[in-house]
């Protein structure tokens, strides 16, 4: 493909590309006067609210009508609009609200609208909690002036009606200020310099890269994606370069735009939940929804990414079609390129699927999950209800200083290295057991003139073939309090108490990587035996020959063969046991609890927990820490990669792929 | 470690008392002692939970492993609790999983053994990068995700499915190695004699690839059949979406043990028997899966 490119030369142009350059230039500048026409005189502009605020206050000193108002500090702070659980200090308040339903119907308003424009405030420093403040907003200033009226007419008549708010009686009217229009519509909507700056920098790609182009099939092509293609009758490249222009369009028009915008913030306006009475039903107003904007924030940042992309392969497919049609030669029918898809290019065939699942289910959550190490995002900053932000590299900051619930606890990081430095340890230990311990039963049954090699390896074998769940939840029963191996060990008098295989930090560890040597075995046996067998046999014999015993036959011949061929695997085997989250988990969930230890939102270290165990336990657990876990992550990630890059390149077994074909 | 030392070095001072062959007969009783030890211990654990799946007299855990009195009664018990939705749930997992999951691996793998194209390193190294990162992480996203899509509680098997076998890509590294040993001049043969490439994959490479095929449904079915960790964030304590590893977890539990010990006991049997006779009849592919694998890394 690329030599046929190379092959023919360019067409000629009439003008030289430097005309074609500035004349783009001129495009561009047209495009942006175009749209700051567009958004001064076309399209509609949308202005904030107008606020219109009215003041009740109550005139009598003795009687504070506030009082009842007040929440259980004596503040005042109930008087704010409301979650539900004011309901019942709000009731009368919502019930002036309805009984404006007339001003509903007129405005075509439903109640939670409504409810959603009215904020009822308070004077901070106003203690006596005497003035009530109503603001309504709405973008015509005439319903707000409206609405604002006739809700403090109400809010007076209710703070006075005594079957309301019994108490001392009231001498003298309340006090109604209407302050009016204290906030003016402002005009917000598309801000016109960044549409003009946007507006300019992808006209700026289209037309330069329309001035690069030759002919005027391929210019045309830089603006209706697929033309090029198309008007040389390759219908079907055509056709979907078009296709994906509209989608790309309509997407980002309806849905992309709008996600960008909110990325930066995560998102501004709170779910707020009303109930009109006491009791009464619920009235939600949606809000944004941090993770969603996060999610596809990052999946429209995607898109733009692939827009970019297939926009260049357009272009990139114009150039060729041209070049082949100006050689002469036939262009690709759609036909052959639907046959090149099971033939030359059958490798895009195979790959799309895995690929595509690969980016959305792998990649974009990563990222996503990295994301959120800047976020502030957990179980109380769920995203619905309270918003999560962006926080920067705070939590980073904090791994020294993040400290539990408790006092005298130890801080993130002392915990952190503690887990980190078991995790390694049992890595060591799980990976090196494993090895050493599968290779020797490997050569044992493999040992010439043992009988029933079969049968052995099947029975070793099914610990692979049962579930882990299984055998792993069942074996730590048997080695419970309670137990079996307790009980047997006491009824045969060896024992006089239970020993506490699950309940001390150094049983349970060491006993932990003792049941993994029972699970881990068998795949070692299995791996050694195939390695053990391609060994020369030459090899042993004239070393028995030289007169070497079978300790230095092992230690000369045997070891240095296989860690040269099972290189890699006792790497990749060492990470898999850093991340080993089933043996743990199922054996012991990470106990014993691991005393002063950090607690993360409730949930506290145990002494077998590895760093993955922490990392799901703070996710699942107490306060859904999902930053603190997404930190985590990325540590272990580097703890990971820095032992891979270190090893991995001083490997004596990193083999030539190729050698086998 | 030090058993190891201890029987090489055995060895040598015997052989100046005795022939070569008392030597050796020697030896391979002593491995035989250990090979029958080793047996005994990797089989207690099994023996037991069958043992103790038949006991009636008490639900709870107790100190001995042979019931006073035998019955069914813990297998009758299951058929009336939520064990069987759990194991229809488990095998439809499982099945499409190691169906789709098959498809997906072998097709990443034969793609990045056979062709050579420009974007092949990269995508293995990132492959090889992402690989590195917890898994465990991308849940909460996920979770979130198909929580959307309403495959979360009771619905949670399609989505199970769905991201069991949407990531499977990543696992291809046991069946490259296989196709990396199918000799190229098979396929280049197959091209100067006209077929397509996708003619060379199904004509002359799947008949080839048996072993590597029955390998990766059989480790495709075993992973869902036992997962735990994604099975219960996702079904999120609706029992009507649970599979057996998360149900029989939570029977284990603080609250249930006394209850359900027993019973845990009768349904692990009942996950267990299947998955066992299945991987020892197909036990070969699988070693041979194994090993080829481990070398190539």
């Amino acid at each position: 493909m690329t030599n046929q490119e190379r092959g023919t030369q360019a067409p000629k142009r009439k003008l030289p590309l430097i005309a074609h350059i500035l004349l783009a230039q001129v495009a561009v500048v047209l495009c942006c006067l175009l749209t700051w026409y567009l958004c001064e005189n076309v399209v509609q502009k949308e202005y904030s609210d107008a606020t219109y605020r009215t003041e009740v206050e109550m005139i009598d000193n003795n009687y504070n009508a506030m009082g009842y108002l007040k929440d259980a500090n004596g503040k005042i702070a109930a008087l704010q609009y409301a979650p539900v659980s004011d309901a019942i200090t709000k009731a009368p308040l919502y019930q002036a609200v309805v009984d404006e339903m007339d001003l509903l119907n007129q405005h075509n308003l439903t109640v939670g609208r409504l409810i959603d424009r009215v904020k009822w405030g308070y004077d901070e420093a106003d203690t006596t909690g005497r003035t009530i403040t109503i603001d309504v907003s709405f973008s015509d200033p005439a319903v707000a002036e409206e609405i604002g009226n006739k809700l403090a007419e109400k809010l007076n008549s209710i703070l006075t009606d005594k079957s309301k708010f019994p108490g001392p009686p009231i001498n003298q009217p309340n006090r109604i200020e209407h302050y009016g229009l204290i906030q003016n519509p402002v005009r917000t909507g598309p801000n016109t310099l960044v549409w003009v700056i946007i507006a300019g920098i992808i006209a700026e790609g289209v037309f330069l890269t329309m001035a690069f182009q030759t002919g005027w099939k391929n210019k045309l092509t830089c603006i209706i994606m697929g033309f090029a293609n198309l008007s040389r009758g390759q219908v079907l490249r055509g056709l979907l370069f078009f296709l994906f222009e509209v989608v790309a369009i309509g997407y980002m028009v309806g849905w992309g735009v709008g996600w960008l915008q909110k990325l930066p913030t995560l998102g501004t306006v709170k779910t707020e939940h009303y109930a009109l009475v006491a009791g009464g039903q619920e009235i939600v107003s949606y809000g944004d929804d941090s993770f969603k904007i996060l999610l596809y924030g990052v999946l429209t940042i995607f898109f733009i990414l692939a827009v970019i992309y297939t926009y260049y392969q357009n272009v990139k497919q114009g150039r060729l079609a041209q070049k082949i049609e100006e050689a002469g030669k036939r262009l690709k029918s759609g036909r052959e390129d639907l046959r090149s898809l099971v033939d030359d290019q059958f490798h895009k065939t195979l790959l799309a699927l895995p690929v595509a699942g690969i980016t959305v289910f792998t990649i974009m959550p990563i990222i996503f999950m990295v994301l959120v190490a800047f976020t502030n995002y957990s179980g109380t900053f769920d995203g619905k209800e309270n918003l999560f932000h962006w926080v920067g590299l705070d939590n980073f900051n904090q791994l020294l200083t993040w400290t539990s619930n408790g006092s005298g606890n130890k801080t993130f990081m002392a915990t952190f290295g503690e887990i980190l430095a078991w995790t390694l340890m049992w890595a060591f230990f799980a990976t090196f057991t494993n090895y050493f311990l599968g290779m020797f039963v490997a050569m044992a049954i493999n040992k010439k003139g043992i009988k029933g090699k079969k049968l052995f390896r099947t029975i070793l074998v099914m610990t692979i073939a049962i579930p882990q769940f299984i055998s792993l939840l069942y074996v730590s029963k048997m080695f419970d309090k309670n137990g079996i191996v307790n009980s047997f060990l006491m009824n045969m008098g060896w024992i006089e108490r239970a020993l506490p295989f699950w309940e001390d930090a150094t049983w349970a560890r060491f006993t932990v990587i003792i049941i993994n040597i029972w699970i881990g075995i068998p795949y070692l046996m299995l791996i050694t035996t195939g390695i053990l067998m391609n060994i020369p046999a030459d090899l042993y014999e004239s070393a028995r020959i030289d007169g070497a015993n079978p300790w230095q036959q092992y230690t000369r011949i045997t070891l240095p063969y296989m860690l040269f061929v099972t290189g890699p695997y006792l790497l990749t085997s060492f990470t898999g046991n850093m991340n080993n989250f089933n043996v743990i988990y199922l054996l012991t969930g990470g106990g014993p609890t691991k005393l002063g230890a950090y607690s993360a939102g409730g949930v506290s270290a145990g002494n077998t927990d590895l760093l993955i165990t922490w990392l799901f336990k703070i996710t699942i657990g107490g306060d859904h820490l999902y930053y603190q876990a997404s930190v985590i992550g990325i540590l272990v990630f580097l703890v990971v990669a820095l032992i891979t890059l270190l090893v991995y390149s001083r490997l004596p077994s990193n083999k030539n792929e190729e050698d086998f074909q | 470690m030090s058993n190891i030392a201890n029987t090489a070095s055995s060895q040598p001072k015997m052989k100046k008392h005795m022939g070569l062959k008392a030597s050796r007969t020697v030896g391979n009783t002593l491995i035989y002692i250990l090979l029958i030890t080793i047996s005994i211990i990797w089989l207690i654990p099994f023996v037991f939970i069958v043992l103790q799946s038949f006991r009636v007299e008490s639900t709870h855990q107790v100190g001995y492993v042979v019931p006073q009195v035998w019955g069914f009664k813990n297998y009758a018990d299951l058929f009336n609790s939520n064990f069987v939705k759990w194991y229809v749930n488990t095998f439809v997992t499982a099945l499409f999983t190691c169906i789709l999951q098959t498809l997906i691996v072998l097709c990443m793998s034969y793609t990045l053994s056979r062709f050579r194209f420009k974007m092949r390193k990269p995508l293995m190294k990132i492959m090889l990068i992402l690989g590195l990162f917890p898994g465990m992480l991308s849940m909460i996203i996920l979770y979130r995700v198909l929580k959307d899509l309403g495959l979360t509680q009771a619905n949670a098997v399609p989505g199970l499915i769905l991201v069991y076998v949407a990531s499977s890509g990543m696992g291809y590294y046991v069946s490259k190695g296989f196709f990396d040993t199918i000799p190229k001049s098979l396929d280049e043969a197959a091209r100067i004699d006209g077929a397509t490439r996708a003619q060379v994959l199904y004509k002359i490479i799947l008949p080839l690839s048996k072993p590597i095929v029955i390998y990766t449904l059989l480790t495709a079915f075993m992973g869902p059949w036992g997962d735990y960790v994604f099975a219960a964030y996702v079904s999120n304590n609706t029992s009507a979406g649970m599979n057996v590893a998360v149900g029989l977890y939570n029977w284990l539990s603080q609250d249930q043990i006394n209850k359900k010990y027993t019973m845990f006991c009768a349904g692990g049997v009942l996950v267990a028997v299947p998955v066992t006779v299945l991987f020892m009849c197909l036990q070969r592919y699988y070693v041979e899966g194994v090993t080829g694998g481990a070398v190539k890394g």
